[in-house]
């Protein structure tokens, strides 16, 4: 007994000294979706998470902050400018409406963030704050960011924060866009692979293969983080759509949809991260698929149901230097690949496409097209964002409609409209909109574009102006059990969620151009007038003209002549 | 004879009215001047070129210990209470006072940081390749830094802030080719230059434009174990070297797992393990922060607390290179100023002068009483003053050659001024006519009648 | 008679040995610049795809000075147009210089510092001096100090003292040089290296007048600077002929190389780049043939070992100094004896500067023509005593 009560006091010794062991976890998955065109969609997520805002004393004049796994670079910045939560997208490409999504990305660079409240702080510090915050990680991804001390735009109807906290209520986003149609390209990667705990060097980031991501339809690059529970979480995401098919043929085949990591990376898993809690490789199962198809390898692998989806997922920690988990898919029948009929692709529940409209630069119509292609009625929020240089004529805002129903007309429930100021501020459209079932409507509000200094127009002036793509929110029908209450619309999206988010591309708008060689010729312009008229003008008022009898002089002289 | 014309045969205008056109025309051209010579200047607001040409390093000069020659007795050793030396001997003393008035001879060691009030450091544990096998994937750092940087971080207090990083990195590759010998892997000293491979390596910046310290624990891959440093000398290694002004680099070898444990599992190392490496680097950091080292004979320890006449000897030293850095700043702004008269000076710049030469004298008044708050004055001074020597308004304008100038104000002003000129020399000219036949009618009253006819 | 003889001839011996001490090369050897770090500043102001070439030259460059050892960090990359992302670019993500497309510039780590619109006359002015705005980033910065030498290289479409930036506002020569100017004022260079690349290059560089530029350009006045070649897959020239060639001779070299920058611009002939390439180095203190390339391609970066815990140091801060002084001047006897022997070594004419030439055929004929006096005059003078 003795000896058991005498073990029991010594058992806290036998265990192993204990280690903090970091509370920094780190995630990392693929996840690659053919497509009903033959492309592959192909979703690479990298996800951090640790403790926040945990500053240590080491006596009384310094503090430190301790990472493993998240990164440096970027804790600094958000500490530093105190970010609540941010999004940064990246994205080069088109997002074709038959590829299946619930959120597709702006076009260009796109930047969303909520900043820490703070009461000390006016309106205008906090702008400076936003601002700084822009141009350091507009720098850190090399992304040529160059936005003056611009006031921001500020959607709050398109964007709900995701953190917790009282404060999320009240917290309202600030919002960048630059609609850049090239947006991505390596010198964006290089300093996104360096935020990665193994880097390209181990696990899933050996498969960013620059020649191959930006070689596609349409690359993302994205950078988000929230703040949950203390924990802050940084999550990088990289998406690719690439063509099997088109690779194919270039290579002298006749086109085969077949793929595999190595086919579509060029790269090989040949080194696990060794601080990557899971490292996982999904494969999205082909639905409604016309010929049979395989897929590789079958050991060490899960079938999962996710929603109406099957996934088959490997662990990439079950491959070895010298076999590599190479997750390949192959329809053996089909030779080659017959691009099926639009038809036949899938559509989503609405579609949107921008619409300009008129003729000459100075004005014109701008607006979206609304395609609701599901049997219901829809609400929609639309949330446009506009350079201070369109100035739109809110009042006059239409929305057309034509439907297979005759008795339902789409129509604008709420409006939210931050008029521009010119170079301070841009447009900020804001609308809650209803679509009739099986319908197409189109609204539409006219503009007038401003004149712009002339040092305001960039180097190559007539190819036109970027304008960004509208924002169009597909929202959750509302439980029928809801009460009629008016739902305040900035809060619509958080009450009832998003059931598809999709951006128009970028647009190009022309502008009225001037001759550049104009400071020249007002110059000239003025020198000739003022030769030409001021000395008249001077002179008539100044000289006289009177006429001189020549007869009477020539005789007066000659009297003279005769006196003398 | 032919019918006369019925034009006028007089001059119409009447004199005074002609001479009122003729100056209106000019005055409108002289208060236009004004005008145009302000929308055409450079804001160029006046900096107080006096006080700062007053201002010089020597009249900032501190009052060191007073008068304190070499092989002087000490006569009263109660003067140096204040100094809290434990006296050990008459040498020690004399070498402890030398050091302080030596404000001079630290200026010139290039290993010492340039002076902020605040500094990050980067405490970074880099595996060269963690997936070989038994890699640091994680360290008790804040342990670490309280056993042994806090006492030295705290007693800088007077002098610095700090702001501590840290981060492990997994995969930190060299560029230097790696020598073999019987006890391991050797670099040559010659390799140390490019040890610190800063293109594979993610070490942080600041935020701030604060100066960043790095302090990098490497440890080598599984098969690099043991890596040494290969001296030329007779010196004995000690695995670890400093970059001048950046930061410091100790090579550290794990030991080698025990049997029982997989050779590759990651390890974890009690902090403990640590400690050698860390008293590196704290001695790095004494280094690059400038800190006085200890006379050889003392009998203090070499590691810890800084003593207090070590804290007054630094600030003294900061306060001269801040003070001197301010002033030799504030010289050269007003040098460039008058060097490009194209270049303008707003608001800020004005400001920021004035603000400094004002940290400036508060920092002389006060240092009497207390050095370090001395310090901060001219920490603030020093800071306000290269912040308008690199305002972004103060830039020149772009070269506009005179032929330009010329070629756009000559077909403006020509065609104005020619006629007005004329007319000006023609009312002169008539004027003075007027006069001589005023004296000539005043002269010969009779005989002007006929001049009149003409 | 004799005696007075020998002493008027003796006197003139001593001027002659004095002349000759005075006048001959010496043998010291300039000290290694006072450099500790190197910074390159790389400038492409030319958008649009047909100007595809000078974003390869400026690429080729990056990627020379990378591997010559400057860091990222030290690297001011600026591009006014993206190439590589280009939906016209067949090869997607990659810029080549030549048409083998062995290399790819591009590659897989790459900063660009500047980009698209932000590369203009007012922000590469400001990066020079240092008067960026309070938040640009700390990348972003030209940080130099007053020992840093710095690699300036600017290429894209020129003229007659100006450069094109981006096809709507251009940089005159007087612009640089006051930048430059200015940067000398405020301390922020020891040394710079200025190489252009553009048509009529040699004129941008004639208005410098701060001191310790070298500069090089293509082209002299009224004369274009070509293309090298075309790569018909891309569709545009890839590379021009100055800086080809340049690139050339740069790959041979390493970080240990004692290649000198008068060995670089020997080899600058008409019929290699197609016009006439400039040198001017009236501003350099250095002689060119002892000034290496690594003292702008390389990154130097200076090390000191630490001692070992326990190590009792040298007492006082004097006596640490002078030991470090005295390995910092032992190192560079070291680098004396190095120079002075590969001085000896080399045979003379075939690589020496031909300041030390003219040198010593000054010394030797004044030295000749001091004996010759001395002996005229005192057989003159022996004479008419005698």
């Amino acid at each position: 007994m003795l000896l058991a009560l005498s073990l029991l006091a010594l058992a806290p010794l036998l265990v192993p000294p204990c280690i903090a062991r970091s509370q920094e976890t780190y995630s990392e998955s693929l996840r690659l979706t053919p497509l009903a065109d033959g492309k592959v969609h192909s979703n690479l997520s990298f996800s951090m998470a640790g403790p926040w805002n945990d500053e240590q004393q080491v006596g009384k004049s310094a503090t430190a902050q301790h990472h493993t796994h998240l990164p440096s670079a970027l804790t600094s910045l958000l500490t530093h400018h105190r970010i609540s939560s941010f999004h940064l997208t990246l994205s080069s490409g088109r997002w074709s409406p038959h590829w299946p999504t619930t959120s597709s990305p702006a076009s260009g660079i796109e930047l969303v963030a909520w900043l820490e409240p703070d009461e000390e702080e006016d309106e205008l510090a906090e702008a400076k704050r936003w601002h700084e915050f822009t141009g350091g990680l507009g720098g850190l991804f090399c992304t040529g960011v160059t936005q003056g001390g611009n006031e921001a735009s500020r959607p709050d109807w398109g964007y709900s924060y995701e953190g917790e906290g009282a404060e999320g209520e009240t917290l309202r986003p600030y919002r960048l866009v630059l609609p850049r149609l090239s947006a991505t390209c390596t010198e964006s990667l290089t300093p996104f692979l360096s935020l990665l705990p193994c880097s390209s060097r181990a696990g899933l980031g050996a498969l960013l293969n620059p020649h191959r991501l930006f070689d596609g339809e349409w690359t993302l690059l994205g950078v988000h983080f929230e703040q949950k529970g203390g924990m802050g979480e940084v999550r990088l995401e990289v998406g690719s759509v690439q063509d099997p098919v088109r690779r194919d043929r270039l290579a002298g085949g006749l086109g085969r949809r077949d793929f595999s990591l190595e086919s579509l990376f060029d790269r090989q898993l040949t080194v696990a991260c060794p601080v990557a809690e899971t490292s996982t490789v999904k494969l999205v199962v082909p639905r409604n698929s016309v010929n049979a198809f395989e897929i590789q390898p079958s050991d060490g692998r899960v079938v999962e149901k996710e929603g109406e989806l099957e996934i088959v997922k490997w662990e990439t920690k079950q491959g070895s230097p010298t076999e590599p988990l190479n997750a390949r898919i192959s329809w053996p029948t089909e030779n080659p690949f017959r691009y099926p009929h639009v038809s036949r692709l899938p559509t989503p529940p609405i579609s949107t496409r921008r619409i300009l409209l008129g003729r000459g630069q100075e004005r014109g119509h701008i607006g979206i097209e609304l395609i609701n292609n599901g049997a219901e009625a829809a609400e929609v929020l639309w949330v446009e964002e506009w350079p201070w240089w369109v100035r739109g004529f809110v009042g006059s805002l239409t929305a057309e409609g034509a439907s297979s129903s005759e008795d339902s007309q789409p129509s604008v429930l709420a409006l939210d409209y931050t008029p521009p100021i010119p170079r301070r501020r841009p447009t900020t459209l804001q609308a809650l909109l209803h679509l009739p079932p099986r319908s197409t409507s189109k609204f539409l509000l006219p503009y007038e574009s401003s004149y712009l200094w002339y040092t305001e127009y960039p180097s190559d002036a007539h190819r036109g102006f970027e304008v960004p793509g509208a924002l169009v929110i597909l929202l959750n029908p509302a439980s029928p059990s809801a009460e009629e209450i008016d739902v305040d619309p900035s809060h619509l999206l958080a009450s009832r969620g998003a059931k598809l988010r999709l951006h128009t591309p970028s647009t190009l708008l022309s502008l009225p151009t001037p001759d550049f060689s104009m400071p020249y010729n007002v110059i000239i312009l003025t020198s000739t007038v003022v030769a030409l008229f001021f000395g008249s003008v001077c002179n008539k008022l100044v000289r006289a003209w009177w006429v001189v009898d020549l007869e009477a002089r020539e005789e007066a002289e000659k009297k003279e002549d005769k006196k003398e | 004879m032919a019918t006369k014309p019925t034009a006028p045969t007089a001059p119409l205008v009447d004199l005074p009215s002609r001479r009122i056109i003729v100056f209106s025309f000019w005055a409108i051209l002289l208060l236009g001047l004004p005008f145009w010579w302000y929308t055409t200047t450079i804001e160029r607001l006046a900096l107080p070129k006096g006080q700062v040409s007053g201002t010089s390093y020597e009249r900032c000069q501190l009052p060191g210990v007073s008068t304190l020659a070499e092989g002087e007795p000490v006569s009263d050793p109660s003067e140096f209470s204040d100094l809290s030396v434990p006296v050990a001997t008459e040498q020690t003393l004399i070498k402890v006072a030398k050091t302080l008035l030596d404000l001079g001879s630290t200026a010139a060691d290039s290993r010492v940081a340039k002076f902020a009030p605040r500094y990050k450091l980067v405490f970074s544990l880099l595996n060269q390749d963690s997936s070989t096998g038994a890699a640091l994937l994680e360290w008790e750092i804040q342990a670490l830094l309280n056993r042994h940087l806090r006492p030295l971080l705290s007693s800088l207090a007077p002098l610095h802030t700090f702001e501590i990083e840290t981060q492990i990195q997994y995969f930190a590759p060299l560029s230097i080719n790696l020598g073999k010998d019987d006890d391991g892997i050797i670099i040559q000293e010659d390799d140390l230059r490019a040890f610190v491979n800063s293109a594979d390596w993610n070490l942080p910046t600041s935020v701030t434009l604060d100066p960043v310290l790095h302090f990098m624990l490497f440890v080598p891959s599984l098969e690099n174990r043991p890596m040494r440093i290969s001296t030329s000398r007779s010196k004995p290694s000690s695995n670890a070297f400093i970059t001048p002004q950046r930061g410091g680099v100790v090579i550290f070898n794990p030991p080698s797992p025990s049997s029982a444990d997989e050779p590759s599992s990651p390890l974890s190392l009690a902090a403990d393990s640590f400690a050698p490496s860390f008293q590196l680097f704290e001695q790095q950091l004494r280094k690059l922060l400038g800190v006085p080292p200890p006379p050889r004979s003392a009998r203090y320890g070499r590691t810890g607390a800084l003593e207090g006449w070590q804290v007054d000897a630094m600030v003294r030293t900061r306060l001269a290179e801040a003070t001197k850095e301010s002033v030799d700043t504030l010289h050269a702004i007003v040098k460039l100023v008058d060097d490009i008269p194209n270049m303008r000076v707003g608001k800020e710049v004005q400001r920021g002068v004035y603000s400094a030469l004002r940290e400036l004298d508060q920092a002389r008044a006060i240092l009497p009483t207390s050095p370090s708050r001395a310090l901060s004055h001219a920490a603030s001074a020093l800071s306000l003053a290269s912040k308008a020597y690199y305002d972004p308004t103060m830039l020149a304008l772009l070269y506009f050659p005179d032929e330009h100038k010329y070629a756009i104000y000559t077909p403006l002003f020509g065609p104005v001024a020619v006629p007005m000129v004329v007319a000006l020399m023609k009312e002169w000219k008539e004027w003075k006519e007027r006069r001589r036949r005023k004296k000539a009618a005043e002269g010969a009253p009779r005989d002007g009648e006929k001049d009149k006819v003409e | 008679m004799v005696q007075r003889s020998f002493g008027c001839a003796s006197l003139l011996w001593l001027v002659a040995l004095l002349a000759l001490a005075v006048l001959l090369p010496s043998t010291h050897v300039s000290a290694s610049s006072a450099s500790t770090n190197n910074w390159a500043v790389l400038v492409c102001s030319s958008r649009f795809w047909f100007n595809y070439r000078h974003m390869a030259n400026t690429l080729a460059m990056y990627r020379t000075v990378k591997r010559l050892g400057i860091p990222d960090s030290q690297i001011i990359l600026m591009l006014a147009d993206d190439v590589a992302c280009n939906p016209r670019n067949p090869f997607a993500g990659t810029v080549y210089s030549n048409k083998d497309r062995k290399t790819d510039l591009y590659g897989e780590k790459i900063e660009v510092d500047y980009k698209g619109e932000e590369v203009n006359v007012e922000t590469f002015l400001r990066l020079l001096s240092g008067q960026l705005a309070r938040s640009s980033r700390f990348e972003r910065r030209l940080m130099t100090d007053s020992r840093s030498n710095i690699f300036v290289y600017m290429t894209g479409h020129g003229g007659d003292e100006f450069l094109k930036f981006q096809d709507n506002e251009e940089i005159s020569a007087f612009d640089i040089a006051d930048a430059f100017g200015g940067m000398w004022a405020k301390g922020r260079y020891n040394e710079i290296l200025f190489m252009v690349d553009t048509c009529q290059a040699n004129t941008l560089y004639s208005k410098f007048y701060s001191p310790n530029i070298i500069a090089t350009g293509s082209s002299a006045k009224d004369e274009n600077s070509y293309s090298h070649h075309a790569d018909n897959d891309i569709g545009v020239a890839v590379t021009d002929r100055y800086t080809h060639h340049v690139l050339t001779v740069l790959e041979t070299i390493n970080k240990t190389s004692q290649v000198t920058l008068q060995n670089l611009f020997d080899t600058f002939t008409h019929q290699i780049i197609g016009s006439n390439a400039g040198v001017r180095s009236d501003l350099f203190n250095r002689p060119l043939d002892e000034t290496l390339l690594t003292d702008f391609f390389g990154g130097v970066s200076q090390v000191e070992l630490s001692e070992p815990l326990g190590f009792r140091e040298a007492s006082g801060v004097k006596e640490e100094e002078e030991e470090v002084r005295g390995a910092q001047s032992s190192r560079r006897s070291e680098v004396l004896v190095k120079r002075i022997g590969r001085e000896k070594k080399e045979p003379k004419g075939v690589k020496e500067g031909g300041g030390g030439l003219g040198r010593t055929a000054l010394a030797g004929g004044v030295l000749i023509a001091l004996q010759v006096g001395a002996v005229w005059v005192a057989r003159s003078r022996c004479s008419r005593v005698v």
